[in-house]
């Protein structure tokens, strides 16, 4: 059951290993930088997880969530805004914190019942 | 990891539009993806009838550019993506065992993302410049703000970002709920292969769609004259960022298909999968492997590392080889029975390996010289995604429709819709091959007027109408086997993963019963004759 870390952490070494191949050819900056990047990312992500095992305990959940639907819709008002002008900026933006206040309500409400 | 019980959730559009149950998510997803397959579809059709004969036909050569340009972004952005990790949004928390999928709010933002990027994306149509027409990778300078103006292009740029973002939100989720989520016992070596391939797949997701959505962000950016990617090497540098995306989500519409190939093909084999053990190893291998092979899309930029991306393309050969082993082997002396599920799963293996070899073939620098931006290309890549994921996707249509609605798909028609695709399919992408190899290029809305060519696009324009029909049937019998019911067991195929363990539909807190021990990756076959032989000792 722990040991999901490592077989994340293999694959960050697969990638890695094919990533330092490259520089038995003819290296290319940008492309042997994506790939020993992404591996070092994996690693990361492997480690993570080996630091941080599966939680435990009663978590609560909400049957719906309209606030994360509003906080979607008003993040895609603001990069409309941004084409359209600066008025569907702004609703974006009113939208955008209404759905993060009910987010952060939401959060808060799971949080008294749980304890 | 317990949970709170959960009440029921409420119906009607209300219970849907912002539901936090996975499942709701997962099947809103699905139909909004179907939406948008018949949307580009009807591009795709519209792109066929301009080549079904030399000269102008329906469409004017900007319309033209428009048309090829949302189908491949429309099938490859808010179809085949998105409805590849829904299943898995759908299907991994019950094949662990979890109660939820872990973020859920994450998830369901996640949905209205993609949505309404999407729709942000056909919206594009409405505006006086159209919409994207620099083609689904929007290579600059083709897609700079001098050779495609006009507010449709920022439209679909910000439409790809935001769709793939929610199609990220998914892979995060997954991979979380496999690695955070599991029921007590169940090891990794004991989840299901179809687990196995998703968690390959959200990893891959979130390694790679960060650096599209940087990508597509950046060049809109550029467009309003940041000056991003104006220096001579700034295309070259985009091609790089965007393959590093684009090759990898090829196998985000590959792995989770052959995982619910693996599961259909066992179940409907009557066998525990071959080689289960050696299959996950060649799955890591495979999937890093695909990471490793972008830059064979840049071979004749004359800026890529060549030898090294012939090598990683053609060294794919391996673990692909190992995975059609174990498939070949796991149906060797099995009971097979030949549901509508098992013949989508046997014609995903056969097409999308046409796919794979000609793609060998594209992996050698010399040929692609030859081939490279012709129809060859084109035919490959649709053995790839359309003849693999497609068919993929329609075999876990029919195999788990039970269980996500309640309900049985109409077996007689299923084999019609099967067998129509078969033939639609291949009459419409092999002669492809043949246009491509005499010199087609793609991305044109005119051919000059030999027999050869006239004869190979007319051919294929006749199947994608044959493609279209199947399709028209498949929707119908979906209707109909949602208004003449006919109920589904909770296991009305013998399956052996943890889905089957529950109802059809599953519950709000998908398991109402006990879960049964987890001794091996098929718990339910288990419980019915007993685990594997290595499970005992």
């Amino acid at each position: 059951m722990t040991r999901a870390w490592a077989y994340v952490a293999l694959w960050g070494v697969m990638l890695a290993v094919l990533a330092i191949v490259q520089v038995a050819f003819d290296l290319h900056g940008l492309q042997f930088g994506l790939a020993i990047g992404v591996a070092a990312v994996i690693l990361v992500i492997g480690g993570l997880q080996f630091l941080r095992p599966p939680r435990e305990g009663i978590r609560a959940l909400p049957e719906n969530s309209y606030a994360t639907l509003m906080v979607a819709v008003g993040i895609l008002m603001v990069a409309l805004g941004i084409l359209f002008g600066q008025w569907l900026y702004l609703i974006g933006a009113g939208v955008l914190v209404l759905g993060l206040g009910g987010v952060a309500r939401e959060l808060l409400a799971a949080r008294r019942s749980a304890g | 990891m317990t949970t709170t019980a959960i009440p029921q959730p409420a119906g009607g559009i209300y219970g849907w539009l912002a539901a936090t149950d996975h499942k709701r998510v997962a099947l809103m997803t699905m139909a909004a993806g179907l939406l948008f397959f018949v949307v580009s579809g009807v591009n795709a059709l519209l792109v066929r009838l301009e080549l079904a004969r030399p000269g102008d036909q329906v469409l004017s050569h900007d319309t033209y550019n428009e048309a090829f340009t949302m189908h491949g972004a429309g099938m490859v952005y808010l179809f085949v993506t998105p409805v590849a990790l829904a299943i898995g949004v759908y299907m991994v928390p019950l094949q662990v065992g979890a109660a939820q999928i872990l973020a859920p709010r994450l998830v369901l933002f996640g949905f209205w993302l993609f949505f309404l990027g999407g729709v942000i994306m056909q919206a594009a149509w409405l505006t006086s410049d159209g919409p994207g027409k620099a083609g689904w990778t929007a290579y600059i300078p083709l897609s700079d703000a001098v050779n495609t103006p006009g507010k449709g292009m920022d439209m679909f740029l910000l439409g790809v970002c935001a769709a793939t973002a929610g199609a990220l939100l998914f892979g995060i989720s997954i991979l979380g709920t496999i690695l955070r989520l599991r029921a007590p016992g169940m090891t990794m070596l004991r989840i299901p292969v179809f687990c196995w391939t998703m968690l390959v797949t959200s990893l891959m997701v979130v390694m790679t769609f960060p650096v599209l959505i940087t990508a597509m962000a950046l060049l809109l950016a550029d467009r309003h004259g940041a000056g991003i990617y104006d220096s001579s090497s700034g295309p070259i540098a985009f091609q790089n960022l965007f393959w590093f995306y684009g090759h990898p989500v090829v196998y985000v519409w590959f792995f989770p298909f052959l995982g619910v190939v693996a599961e259909v093909v066992a179940v409907f084999s009557g066998r525990r999968l071959w080689g289960y053990r050696t299959l996950t190893f060649a799955l890591l291998a495979f999937t890093a492997l695909s990471m490793s092979v972008w830059a064979h899309h840049m071979f004749t930029t004359g800026q890529s590392n060549n030898k090294y991306f012939a090598l990683t393309s053609t060294l794919l050969l391996v673990p692909a080889g190992i995975e059609y082993l174990g498939i070949g082997a796991t149906m060797w002396r099995g009971s097979i029975r030949l549901s509508t599920a098992m013949l989508f799963a046997l014609a995903f293996a056969i097409q999308f390996l046409i796919g794979g070899l000609t793609g060998i073939m594209l992996g050698s620098p010399a040929l692609d010289y030859q081939l490279h931006d012709s129809y060859f290309v084109v035919a490959h890549f649709h053995y790839t995604a359309f003849g693999g994921a497609l068919f993929g996707a329609f075999a876990a249509a029919y195999y788990w429709f039970p269980k996500m609605t309640g309900y049985v798909l109409r077996d007689g028609l299923g084999k019609l819709h099967f067998w129509l695709m078969v033939v639609g399919f291949n009459l419409t992408f092999f002669p492809q091959f043949i246009a491509g190899w005499a010199g087609m290029p793609r991305r044109v809305s005119d051919y000059p007027a030999t027999t050869l060519l006239e004869t190979v696009n007319l051919l294929s324009t006749i199947g994608g109408f044959v493609l279209t029909v199947a399709v028209i049937i498949f929707l119908v019998n979906v209707v109909l086997s949602l208004r003449d019911r006919t109920v589904a067991e909770a296991d009305p195929w013998g399956g052996f993963t943890l889905e089957w363990a529950t109802s059809s539909p599953p519950p709000p807190d998908n398991f109402d019963e006990p879960l049964p021990r987890i001794t091996s990756e098929t718990p339910v076959l288990d419980r019915r004759i007993g685990p594997p032989a290595e499970a005992k000792a």
